[in-house]
């Protein structure tokens, strides 16, 4: 009894519901044989990873289906041990390199080299390289990104690296060139709602139209999240409500909690509560860009036009200095300070001028 | 009738009598009158030689040692004092110092034994100056090398066995004439005991007591001997009550209640005593105070109470602890209880001293005031010339017999002032070889190890009846009858405070460098008669190497125990394996060495003692659990100082206790580093200017590492800004540059700026500066981490340490916190390896990163699992185990799913669910077992076993066994699964799906059945 939005997740290329000269486009590059090195990139939930599959499903035949996980042990030059579990079939493997933290340079050389270096068994089978997919190729450090450039050129004759990332501005612009950029665009709110109504209908299920419209706002055109959401409502109440509420995730009504606080009283205590609130939400695995966008949105709703511009500017500033620096609190606490600051002044200047 | 024969035989070439042969010729005067006279005969025998000895070293001037090694060649029988090389020192003009220093304090002590009420009259310029007065007195009669009528007519009235006591006095007078400048204090001193001595015409008792003089006191022992007690009981009694029956009067009732809280508290506070050792205690006869009681108060200036009354018990005497009628003294010590004093007042029971009593219990057992006689020897014997040296030789000889019990009795004065008076270190070398060690150390040898104390009294710090040191000695003594095996030990709860520490095999002293904790160890020991085996940081410490050597070495049996023929010791007892510097068991050499040194105390069949310096740390942790844990701390500035000042006083340095008290803050109480510093100046200079001190004590100021807490209260402190330049500032910061800007980073939030006035729009912009600065600073430091650009650091400082706390000076509003983050981020990465490990096993299923599981896939999947256990009961069990069994999740995995998905002010939803549905779903899933795509077995073993052994490394091997056997069980779980993973010849799980789901169901249905025909 899988969820829904794995129960449904379209297997071939034909199947896919947007995108679809994309798709076609992809099948008749699939069918002359031979490709490039992907570069797959779009928002997550866009259907990045279903659209590889199907994409290799057309390559090899069912038999990428046959999956299995397996467990890598690689050893760094500094003798310190990295488990790295791959998923790989017969004719390609699934790795995600950021597993491994700031070694993953050691996973790229070894792990791909090695497969990028033996040739398939028996050529008459299908293809004559193998497919190596590298998920969150945006999170892979610069070395190891280094590392993977000469890899793509050298093995180019029997292997063929998809590279799967939510943005390629992380990317450097050599392996970029290296590659052909597929990007997988989120689905629009129709075709969300069009997807959520063509799943219910293969549950046996009716679902109105604003509902369908609700939830494909809030998922934010993120369709996994649409098709969970989707779910929740039906787990809640069955049968469908048009005015049904959606709930949302934890993290964001407590991301939104904590927005609230900071409108609602600026002091040094109420940032030491504050700080404690975002502490959660790290350990809590929450990106710390999210966090940021999550705490602007909600901000920036009570200020008025002056102030939004200078807001905007300090969380741009620390926004990327999170990525400069490596204590994301630090840079979230700081923007929070000086929102804080800003906002007071702002507001004592205004009341001064109501008397 | 040996009076008659020694003055036939009158002393040679007109040589003085030595305080020595005037000692030992009373003593064998006084007891064996017989054996004298043999002695006698021998006299002339060995008369040449010594003085042969002394022509060679007037002649050819050789140095002190070349005279040592003849008269060591000579024989034990002659004498020690006899060779001076003080007379040798002299002459070379180089130890003039030390000498003097001996010297004054040897007249120091005389003169405290005959006034100990008046001593504090004396202030301490005046004394010194009196001391050094004397001090060039001395030396200019040493040098003048010739015999004063005074000293002839001394040495006279030492032949003749009875002279009057006009005589006596009239013969007093003019010596202390002569040995004392003409000082007030003395004047009125010896003014005083005249004329009590004349008031009180039978009290000779206290004649030997009071005055510092020989011939008297001999005398005046000599009476003893034949005189009855009553009559001395009276004498002794009688000045004493009267004067403290005044002061007792004098004071006023309602103030002392009023003080006598205040009083309580001193006297819980209160130390051991001052000098501990510093008299000798006389030996008395058993039975000697019999009839007598005695009550205790206050603190006795070199006995502690309980030696005391241990004392008057031996003599036959009783302590009570209140007065009463039946009481007959009341000894005295500094801070008496005023209760006792008030009631003895008003029963009229006398007072003693600690001097009196002494001298009551000599008194009492015809003992010869050695203290005073050897004390007085010392002196004549500086005094006198070489031709007396000889005379005495010759005397020493005959008396050979009796001297050396007197000797010994030295010894112990000498124990105390050994390094201050080489001359009579090597009245020991022929009798006892520590000693001689002793002497060889002293010349050129560090004054930490000069002044290293020899008893456990002397350790600093260390008097108090619940110091560390008795603590020590008590579990020590008492460990062969705790470890016998008859014994059943119980474990102290961790949290109780632990007095004797019975039940641990091993004792752990731990504390900062130089507070002697080895001292302690080695003192104890040596006391106990404990022999030691240490092994220190210098030797190499594996675990081979301990198992080897030492384990063999415990198991030894020492053979003194059969030389001896110890009675009733069983010959393994005497010794103790000491452990020094156990947290210095590092590196690769001493692998494994804590383990085998726990495994050693476990199977230990002696005492252990460990020291380390930081008993928190990591590796010491698991130790502590098997030692009985002594901490010391650092001494306080006032203990410290009164050795120090000692000691500077010996060694002539001039300098005030409040430098000296800047020293010692400087260096962070550490004794040895005072140590250090003072033989450094003493070299340069003895007397340094007042600016000169200022100077070096600066100088002095160890380079204290801060704690991160003082140094961010430093950081946001206004005060201590005002002081510090920007250097100073940014030294702050390198205290601990990588502890140090998070303790900013936590506590900035807490600090009332004082720029701000309470302005809180102000406030909260010098806030969001100081983030900023902050996270500036931050940037800095990944740079620093990655690149390794480590001269970032100083603007590392700027950044994360001296901007925040300049745009924030002021004061800390509360307590300042521990830097969260270092938690937050192990629960970060904990939850992040969690995730991974869910995304790992859920992964063949899903097309999302790890980040969407946690985003989207959490909160559904949690509901999915646990929805239908809290609506259906049992009953939703096999719904929840199709989820798990689609994501391939394990029964952990539900733990870790709902673990990350909890947020704060959230229910758990599995507290929803019944323990007995739990129950359910585990079995079930035990039993049905998940067909997993990764081979789950060997990985969480190996995980699971090497974070064992990490974590239990050194810990209990009970834990470990029973973490096995709980892994045993799972393990047969997971051999199941892995068979029936077999059986279904391992087919691709994407296709194979749906049959093997058939295949659980029908399983979970003949389940089912089961449990309802049951």
């Amino acid at each position: 009894m899988s969820l829904w939005v794995d129960k449904y997740r379209p297997n071939s290329l034909t199947k896919l519901d947007y995108h679809k000269a994309q798709a076609l486009h992809l099948k008749n590059m699939v069918q002359q044989g031979d490709f490039p090195h992907l570069l797959v990139y779009g928002p997550s939930g866009a259907g990045k990873k279903t659209r590889i599959f199907c994409l290799l499903r057309e390559l090899y035949g069912p038999g990428v289906e046959r999956l299995r996980l397996e467990h890598m042990n690689i050893q760094t030059p500094s003798n310190k041990k990295i488990d790295i579990t791959t998923v790989s079939s017969n004719y390609h493997l699934e790795v995600n390199p950021s597993d491994a933290g700031f070694h993953d340079r050691v996973v790229i050389q070894e792990l791909i080299k090695t497969v990028a270096q033996t040739h398939q068994l028996d050529p008459s089978g299908q293809r004559e390289f193998k497919v190596v997919v590298i998920c969150e190729a945006d999170c892979l450090t610069k070395d190891a990104q280094h590392a993977l450039r000469r890899t793509m050129e050298k093995y180019v004759a029997t292997c063929r690296i998809i590279l799967v990332a939510n943005t390629i501005s992380r990317v450097i612009p050599a392996i970029r060139s290296r590659c052909l950029g597929v990007r997988v665009g989120a689905p629009n709110k129709e075709e969300i709602i069009n997807i959520l109504q063509s799943v219910c209908r293969k549950e046996g299920l009716s679902l109105p139209n604003e509902l369908a419209e609700r939830i494909a706002v809030q998922s934010n055109g993120n369709l996994r999240r649409a098709i969970l959401f989707l779910e929740t409502c039906k787990v809640q109440q069955y049968p469908f409500q048009p005015d049904q509420k959606v709930a949302s995730h934890d993290w964001e009504i407590y991301l939104k909690d904590t927005a609230k606080m900071i409108v609602l009283e600026q002091s040094p205590q109420k940032l030491l509560q504050i700080r404690s609130r975002l502490y959660e939400l790290m350990i809590h695995g929450i990106p710390s860009e999210i966090i940021f966008k999550g705490l602007l949105q909600e901000l920036v709703k009570n200020c008025d036009m002056q102030l939004k511009t200078q807001i905007v500017e300090k969380a741009a500033f620390f926004e990327h200095r999170i990525h400069l620096g490596s204590k994301p609190i630090i840079h979230l606490e700081a923007f929070v300070a000086s929102f804080m600051a800003i906002y007071k002044k702002f507001m004592e200047a205004t009341v001064a001028d109501l008397f | 009738m040996s009076h008659d024969i020694r003055s036939y035989f009158p002393p040679k070439a007109g040589s003085e009598a030595k305080g020595k042969c005037k000692e030992m010729k009373v003593n064998v005067e006084r007891r064996h009158r017989k054996r004298q006279l043999v002695c006698i005969d021998s006299d002339s025998d060995e008369d040449i030689l010594p003085s042969q000895v002394k022509k060679h070293e007037r002649k050819s001037g050789i140095s002190v040692s070349c005279v040592r090694g003849v008269t060591q060649k000579n024989s034990k029988s002659i004498s020690k004092p006899e060779l001076k090389p003080i007379d040798v020192a002299d002459v070379f003009g180089n130890s003039q110092i030390k000498r003097t220093a001996s010297k004054k304090d040897e007249v120091k002590k005389v003169m405290k034994n005959v006034t100990p009420q008046l001593e504090n009259l004396h202030s301490d310029s005046e004394f010194v100056g009196t001391l050094q007065e004397l001090d060039e007195r001395k030396n200019f009669c040493k040098k003048e090398n010739e015999i004063t009528p005074v000293k002839e007519k001394q040495k006279h009235a030492l032949h003749t066995s009875e002279f009057s006591k006009s005589a006596l006095d009239s013969y007093k007078i003019p010596r202390n004439a002569m040995k004392e400048t003409p000082n007030k204090t003395d004047i009125k001193l010896l003014a005083q005991k005249e004329e009590s001595r004349d008031k009180e015409t039978t009290s000779l008792i206290s004649q030997p007591e009071t005055s510092p003089d020989l011939p008297k006191k001999i005398k005046g022992n000599e009476y003893l001997s034949t005189e009855n007690g009553t009559q001395q009981e009276k004498a002794v009694r009688s000045p004493a009550s009267v004067k403290r029956c005044d002061i007792s009067s004098d004071e006023d009732v309602y103030e002392r209640k009023r003080q006598h809280a205040m009083q309580y508290q001193r006297y819980l506070q209160r130390e051991g005593p001052k000098n501990p050792g510093g008299k000798e205690v006389p030996q008395g006869r058993p039975g000697c105070l019999s009839g007598l009681v005695f009550v205790v108060t206050g603190v006795l200036e070199t006995i502690d109470r309980e030696e005391t009354s241990s004392l008057i018990k031996q003599c036959g005497g009783r302590v009570t602890s209140s007065v009463s009628r039946n009481t007959n003294y009341l000894v005295v010590g500094e801070e008496p209880g005023p209760a006792k004093i008030e009631k003895a007042a008003k029963l009229n029971t006398p007072h003693l001293t600690e001097d009196e009593l002494f001298a009551l219990i000599r008194a009492r057992s015809c003992l010869p005031d050695t203290e005073r006689l050897s004390k007085d020897s010392e002196e004549v014997i500086k005094k006198d010339e070489k031709i007396k040296h000889k005379d005495n030789l010759s005397r020493n000889d005959i008396t050979h017999g009796t001297r050396i019990e007197t000797s010994k009795s030295i010894k112990k004065n000498i124990k105390k002032e050994e390094t201050e008076m080489p001359v009579l270190e090597k009245q020991d070398i022929s009798l006892s070889p520590p000693s001689a060690r002793n002497t060889t150390f002293q010349r050129h040898s560090l004054w930490a190890d000069k002044y290293k104390p020899v008893s456990t009294k002397h350790i600093i710090g260390q008097q108090g009846d619940r110091s560390n040191v008795k603590k020590l000695i008590k579990w020590l003594q008492s460990w062969h009858s705790n470890h016998s095996g008859k014994k059943k030990l119980v474990r102290p709860s961790p949290w109780a405070k632990d007095e004797t520490g019975s039940y641990f095999k091993a004792a752990l002293l731990s504390g900062p460098p130089g507070v002697g904790k080895t001292t302690t160890a080695h003192l104890v020991c040596e006391e106990l008669g404990f022999d030691v085996v240490e092994f220190n940081a210098s030797d190499t410490r594996s675990k081979k190497l301990l198992h080897e050597e030492v384990s063999e070495l415990l198991n030894n049996k020492s053979l003194s125990g059969y030389f001896q023929g110890a009675a009733g010791r069983k010959p393994t007892e005497n010794h103790v394996l000491i452990m020094d510097e156990v947290d210095g068991m590092a590196g690769n050499e001493d692998r494994g060495g804590m383990q085998e040194l726990i495994q050693l105390i476990k199977s230990s069949r002696v005492p252990v003692i460990c020291m380390c310096n930081d008993r928190h740390h990591p590796k010491i942790r698991s130790l502590t659990n098997y030692c009985f844990d002594l901490q010391f701390s650092r001494p306080s500035v006032k203990q410290i100082g009164g050795a120090m000042m000692s000691i500077c006083f010996k060694e002539g340095i001039k300098m005030s206790p409040e430098t000296l008290n800047d020293i010692i803050t400087g260096t962070n109480h550490d004794v040895r580093q005072v140590l250090h510093h003072l033989s450094v100046w003493s070299v340069k200079d003895k007397q340094l200017s007042f600016e000169n001190i200022k100077e070096e004590s600066l100088k002095a100021k160890k380079d204290v590492k801060l704690g991160p807490w003082d140094v961010v209260k430093k950081v946001f402190s206004a005060d201590v800004h005002k002081s510090m330049s920007i250097h100073d500032k940014s030294d702050l910061f390198f205290h601990d540059y990588s502890l140090g800007p998070l303790f900013v980073q936590e506590n900035y939030l807490g600090v009332m700026p004082h720029k701000s006035r309470n302005n809180r729009k102000r406030h909260l912009e010098l806030v969001a500066q100081t983030a900023e600065s902050l996270s500036s600073g931050d940037m800095v430091e990944k740079t620093i981490r990655s690149k390794s650009a480590w001269s970032l650091l100083p603007a590392q400082a700027i950044f994360s340490s001296v901007l925040p706390g300049d745009l924030l000076e002021g004061h800390f509003t509360c307590q300042i916190n521990f830097p969260a983050w270092l938690g937050k981020n192990s629960r970060r990465s904990k939850f992040q390896r969690l995730l991974q490990e869910l995304h790992g096993h859920m992964r063949l299923n899903i097309s999302g990163s790890k980040e969407a599981v946690n985003l989207d896939y959490m909160t559904h999947l949690r509901d999915a699992i646990s929805g239908p256990l809290i609506k259906d009961g049992v009953d939703g069990v096999p719904a929840t185990l199709h989820v798990m069994q689609d994501y391939y999740l394990l029964r952990e995995d539900i733990d870790s799913l709902m673990e990350l998905s909890l947020w704060p002010n959230q229910k758990d939803p599995m507290s929803l669910v019944d323990s007995k549905v739990k129950a359910a779903l585990t079995h079930r899933f035990n039993k049905g077992g998940i067909m997993t795509p990764y081979s789950i077995v060997k990985i969480k073993n190996s995980a699971s076993k090497s974070s064992q052994d990490l974590e239990f490394d050194g810990d209990e091997q009970d834990v470990g066994e029973e973490e096995e056997e709980e892994e045993g069980i799972t393990r047969d779980a997971m051999i199941k699964v892995k068979k029936r993973n077999t059986t279904t010849q391992n087919p691709a799980p994407g296709r194979s799906g749906a049959k093997r789901r058939k295949v659980d169901n029908k399983e979970v249905r003949k389940k089912n059945d089961k449990h309802e025909r049951k």
